[in-house]
């Protein structure tokens, strides 16, 4: 597992994502899907962004790959790559360097040519083979991501693939592409649990073969367990917390990661009932002024609807954006002091 | 009988193990499915084999409980839900429900058994019309079967409404005007109109993000309790089930390879494919900490399932034969890939350009088979004749892998895969195996290998993980 870079070095890190805001017009309103967020990709890292629907995570990923259409744009913020803005159009020129892999491989690929074609096309492109060299390497891809018979299945059609052999094509294509990061959006969602290992298992070799940095974006903690280094917990456009994967499930510091973790079935007794967040993930229109999580925290006091937490350290490499942690709030009736949570979370963590 | 908030004075398992042994050993079955079967004929171009969605599964749905049923996509799960509701016809066997044979229903009977079970759809947002409030959804059912009077109708849809926790103004909403959440009480509402006794519950949480699913599964739960109800719980994730179901049935390629209590079949699966199935959930939460089993493969077609045990083609655990039974594993891995490109290739419908090639006589890609061999074993069998000792195979395995490459060169898959089978199958590729019981609580695994005659799944799996360590 690479060290997160810290930046004291002046190293700039594969990929940094700083104060990125993406938003969507509407006729009524401006959705801010992705909202201040911030995070660093190390290379040969995995970094996961989890979150439900309406977090804005997949958002996330496609702001990063340029892949923002009209209504939506990015209002604000910097994504570098090794230290290069890509934001105001500088995409084409690390096209192959970034990779997506999407949740449904089928509309990754075109109905209408071989697998193999659709590989060469983007060796082409990426790398400049052609001919035999390009067959050749086509086939080698193919393996690589463990199809068996590769010679022969490079010469069919998307169709004539089970959904985790289509999977595992689409990485192939993306690896055509000689790709430094691999952002995978939900790459296994649509995949039976043990197609999803053989998928997740794949990545992971992949990774250490090739050197690849993953920017893993999933609704599915116990994928974001066992895939990533570092982890990044979205709510309603931003990143509440993050925290190295071990810290986030260990001593999880954001309410809303401890009432997500909670929630997962197979982590409460069985007997018991599930513990439960009421209430819905808004949308977030305005900026935000407030806690977004606020209306459904158990913890939440009344500052939390004035004040937006920015940012604390609560670990040695952990951070939240939740008041409980600020330095100063104002003491809740009731509640225990701050001093004491403190320092019981930094035991944890 | 639901785990959670057990009524006072119950006697719940004082073992805490929540299993059948309290009540349940005497509880009577509300269905009993026998030999079920649903083949899908082709319609009629192309007639090849039928698809044998469900294939003689035999099992009991007991009073008050909730059963899982468990599997991957395409190993029939849905269609036995429907089949046992009588919304696809039996191709064979029986479904029977207080004395009446569900599977042969017609009319007024079959009616009457659509009103005593219902089912809940996964994706409410297409079982639901959106150009119905959701107060005339909930109430269609009743209209239908004419129950009471229209304002006698209308209340109880208001009670419907409150019971799965909506309010009484979204009776005169829409369903688009819901989170999935929401969309999937009214779903339920519906399902609760006519007061079955059991339901048929199809994924019913798996479109929602996990905090809204936490409390539709506990809506569920109290329902049940409240109402006592038998849920038949069809999922593919694996936690869910956990969490509900009382005992689990897990299903392959049209079969159930195991059914019994859900912690017992938890904490120690009996058959290899639970064993690989469970060990497949991501995060370290899951409760086994058995090592990861990664199966390859996918599961093969229901049109052409493998003979013998339905598993065979990815068991980890699969018996080999005696004469071969010093082939490393490296070696039985590249039997098992070659056996699978051979079944893919004599499956696979010709592309139009295979059809162009064989009609010009040129069998362009047939000796592609030699590279394949090439990269599994690591000897050219088109090439030299290898030297004693030179890859993975001994000269027997060398010799059958030669046949089967011999008929694989002249395209004809279908018998080069019957050839390596021949030569390297066992009892699990001849015999369906039948489900033996495997606990003290009637838990069934269908394996071989809960014989006498062989080890355990588990001492197998183990066994050759600890081969391939060496
Ligand atoms: S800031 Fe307040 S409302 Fe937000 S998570 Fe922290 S305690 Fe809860
Ligand atoms: S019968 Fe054979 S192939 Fe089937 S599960 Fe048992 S060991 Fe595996």
């Amino acid at each position: 597992m690479a060290a997160p870079d810290d930046g004291a070095d002046g190293d700039e890190p594969l990929l940094a994502v700083e104060d990125l805001t993406t938003v969507f017009h509407t006729d009524k309103e401006t959705i801010r899907a992705v909202d201040g967020v911030s995070f660093e990709v190390s290379e040969g890292e995995t970094v996961g962004v989890v979150g439900e629907s309406g977090s804005g995570k997949s958002v996330t990923a496609r702001s990063i790959l340029g892949l923002i259409e009209s209504p939506g744009t990015i209002e604000s913020g910097s994504i570098r790559f090794r230290g290069e803005e890509l934001t105001g159009g500088n995409w084409e020129r690390h096209r192959g360097d970034l990779s997506i892999v999407f949740q449904d491989p089928i509309n990754s690929m075109n109905p209408v040519y071989t697998v193999g074609n659709q590989i060469r096309e983007a060796l082409r492109i990426h790398q400049g083979l052609r001919g035999q060299a390009a067959r050749e390497e086509a086939v080698r891809l193919l393996e690589a991501v463990g199809i068996p018979d590769a010679r022969r299945r490079v010469g069919e059609y998307p169709h004539q693939f089970s959904g985790g052999m289509r999977q595992r094509a689409v990485i192939a294509m993306a690896l055509a592409c000689d790709p430094d990061l691999l952002v995978c959006d939900e790459p296994t969602t649509a995949l039976d649990v043990t197609i999803q290992a053989q998928i997740l298992e794949l990545l992971d070799d992949l990774q250490r073969e090739e050197d690849l940095a993953i920017l893993f974006i999933t609704h599915d903690m116990g994928v974001i367990e066992e895939t990533a280094d570092r982890v990044n917990v979205m709510y309603a456009g931003e990143v509440v917390e993050s925290a190295p994967v071990e810290t986030l499930f260990d001593g999880p510091a954001h309410p809303y990661t401890r009432g997500l973790l909670a929630s997962i079935p197979g982590r409460t007794a069985t007997g018991d009932r599930l513990p439960t967040i009421e209430g819905e993930v808004p949308t977030p229109t305005e900026s935000a002024s407030d806690c977004r999580y606020a209306p459904r925290c158990p913890d939440a006091f009344d500052a939390c609807e004035r004040v937006h937490p920015e940012h604390v350290r609560v670990g040695p490499d952990q951070t939240a954006a939740c008041l409980l942690h600020e330095e100063v709030r104002p003491r809740p009736d009731g509640r225990g002091d701050r001093g004491r949570r403190r320092r019981r979370r930094g035991r944890r963590g | 009988m639901s785990r959670s908030d057990a009524p006072a004075g119950d006697g719940a398992a004082p073992d805490g193990t929540d299993g059948t042994d309290a009540d349940g050993a005497q509880r009577d079955p509300l269905v009993e499915v026998r030999n079920l079967k649903k083949y899908y004929e082709d319609d009629g171009f192309l007639t090849g084999d039928p698809v044998k969605a469900v294939d003689g599964v035999s099992f009991d749905i007991r009073k008050g409980e909730t059963l899982g049923l468990v599997g991957e996509s395409g190993c029939g799960k849905t269609t036995l839900g429907r089949t046992i509701l009588g919304l696809e016809s039996a191709t064979d066997g029986e479904v029977v429900s207080d004395g009446r044979e569900v599977a042969r229903l017609s009319g007024k009977q079959l009616r009457e058994w659509q009103r005593d079970a219902q089912m809940v759809f996964q994706d409410p947002e297409a079982s639901l019309n959106d150009r119905m409030t959701v107060g005339e959804i909930i109430r269609e059912p009743l209209d239908a079967h004419e129950q009471g009077t229209k304002a006698e109708r209308k209340e109880r849809v208001f009670e419907l409404i409150d019971l799965v926790g909506l309010n009484e103004e979204h009776y005169y909403r829409y369903p688009h005007q819901f989170s999935g959440g929401q969309r999937q009480r009214i779903g339920i509402a519906r399902a609760l109109a006519l007061e079955p006794e059991f339901m048929v519950l199809d994924e019913p949480v798996s479109a929602l993000d996990v905090s809204v699913q936490a409390r539709v599964i506990n809506l569920l739960e109290d329902l049940q309790d409240e109402l006592g109800l038998t849920y038949l719980f069809i999922a593919h994730d694996l936690s869910v089930v956990r969490h509900i179901a009382d005992r689990v049935a897990v299903m392959y390629l049209g079969d159930i390879v195991e059914l019994g209590d859900t912690e017992a079949v938890y904490n120690d699966p009996a058959h290899p494919y639970t064993v690989s199935l469970l060990s497949a959930i991501p995060g370290s939460h899951t409760g086994t900490d058995r090592d990861r089993v990664t199966l390859r493969g996918t599961p093969p077609s229901p049109r052409d399932p493998p003979q013998g045990c339905r598993f065979a083609t990815r068991c980890p655990a699969r018996v080999r034969p005696a004469a071969f039974a010093d082939l490393p594993e490296t070696a039985w891995d590249g039997i098992d890939a070659l056996d699978t490109v051979l079944r893919e290739r004599a499956s696979l419908e010709d592309g139009l350009t295979d059809r162009l090639r064989r009609s010009l006589g040129l069998a362009a890609d047939a000796n592609d088979i030699d590279e394949v061999v090439a990269d599994l074993f690591g000897w050219h069998p088109g090439e030299q004749s290898p030297q004693e000792g030179e890859g993975p195979l001994t000269s027997e395995a060398r010799a059958a892998v030669e046949d089967a490459v011999r008929f694989a060169r002249r395209g004809e898959d279908e018998e080069a895969a019957a050839v390596l089978r021949e030569a390297f199958g066992s009892v699990c590729n001849r015999e369906r195996p039948e489900a033996h019981v495997v606990d003290g609580d009637g838990r069934t695994s269908a394996c071989v290998r809960h014989t006498d005659e062989y080890d355990s799944p588990a001492a197998a799996i183990d066994e050759r993980y600890a081969r391939r360590d060496d």
